[in-house]
C-alpha cells in the first residue's frame, strides 16, 4: 500500500477522538501520533516529519486556526484538515484563509475523512512530484548555460 | 548515466580533489548560497568527500535531476583545468 509509511498527527483534546481517530487510520496502514494541544503538535512536528495533521479547532491552550499557522514553518509541505464541532461557513473559511487544506464537521464520518485524506496526500504527491520536474528543468538549463558557455571559449 | 559515477568518480579522486571539485560543481550549477543549502541538506562534508555516498544523498534529494549534476561533476573531474564561467 503506497500510503503504509505517511505519517499523520491527530490534534484533538478530546482522548476518544485521538483513539478512534488513531485506531482508524492505523488500520488503514497510516503512522500515527497524537496531541492533545497546540502546543505538544508544535514540538512533535518540529522534530518528525508528517505528511498531514488532522486538527481540531478548539484546543485547551489555543484555537486551531493559530495552529495552522504555527505549524507552517515546522513542516511547511504538511497538508492540514480542520475538524470541528460547530459547523459554520465563517469558521470554514477562516481556517482556509489561514492555510486549511480541508475542513471537516464532527462527527466525522469515517469514509469521508479517509476519502479527505486520500486525496489531501495525493495532493501532497503531485505538488512533490511537479516541484522536482521544475528543480530538473532548472539544473537542466543550467549545465547547459554552462557548458554552452565553455564550449564558447574554446 | 551514472550508475557509473562512483567507478568514473573514483578514478580521478588519486588525482583531484573530489571535495573541492563537487564544491565548485555545484556551486556552478546552483550559486553559492544554494550550493552550501544543498551541501547542507545531503549531509555536509562528508557526504562530498566519497563519491558513492555523494551519489547517494543526490539522488535522494533530486531524483531524476541527480543524474545531470552526476554527468556534470563527473566531467569536470575528468577535465578540472576546463574553467566553466557563470552567467
Amino acid at each position: 500500500m503506497s500510503q503504509s509509511k505517511k505519517r499523520i498527527l491527530v490534534v484533538d483534546d478530546d482522548e476518544d477522538i485521538r483513539e478512534t481517530l488513531k485506531s482508524l487510520l492505523t488500520k488503514k496502514g497510516y503512522i500515527v501520533d497524537t496531541a492533545n494541544d497546540g502546543a505538544t503538535a508544535i514540538q512533535k512536528s518540529e522534530s518528525t516529519p508528517y505528511n498531514l495533521a488532522l486538527l481540531d479547532v478548539v484546543l485547551p491552550d489555543m484555537e486551531g486556526t493559530q495552529l495552522l499557522v504555527k505549524l507552517k514553518p515546522t513542516t511547511p509541505r504538511m497538508r492540514k484538515i480542520m475538524v470541528t464541532g460547530h459547523a459554520s461557513l465563517d469558521n470554514a473559511i477562516r481556517a482556509v484563509n489561514m492555510g486549511a487544506d480541508g475542513y471537516l464537521i464532527k462527527p466525522v464520518s469515517p469514509p469521508e475523512l479517509l476519502r479527505m485524506i486520500e486525496d489531501q496526500l495525493k495532493r501532497q504527491e503531485d505538488d512533490g512530484r511537479l516541484t522536482q520536474e521544475k528543480i530538473t528543468s532548472f539544473i537542466e538549463t543550467r549545465i547547459k548555460m554552462l557548458e554552452g558557455s565553455e564550449g564558447g571559449k574554446e | 548515466m551514472s550508475a557509473e559515477f562512483s567507478s568514473r568518480a573514483t578514478v580521478y579522486l588519486h588525482n583531484k580533489d573530489f571535495e573541492s571539485i563537487v564544491r565548485s560543481a555545484l556551486k556552478d550549477i546552483f550559486g553559492e548560497p544554494l550550493a552550501s543549502s544543498v551541501i547542507f541538506q545531503i549531509g555536509g562534508t562528508e557526504s562530498i568527500m566519497d563519491p558513492s555516498l555523494f551519489e547517494k544523498k543526490i539522488r535522494l534529494v533530486f531524483g531524476p535531476g541527480a543524474d545531470l549534476i552526476l554527468d556534470y561533476v563527473a566531467k569536470k573531474l575528468e577535465n578540472p583545468r576546463k574553467r566553466i564561467v557563470r552567467k
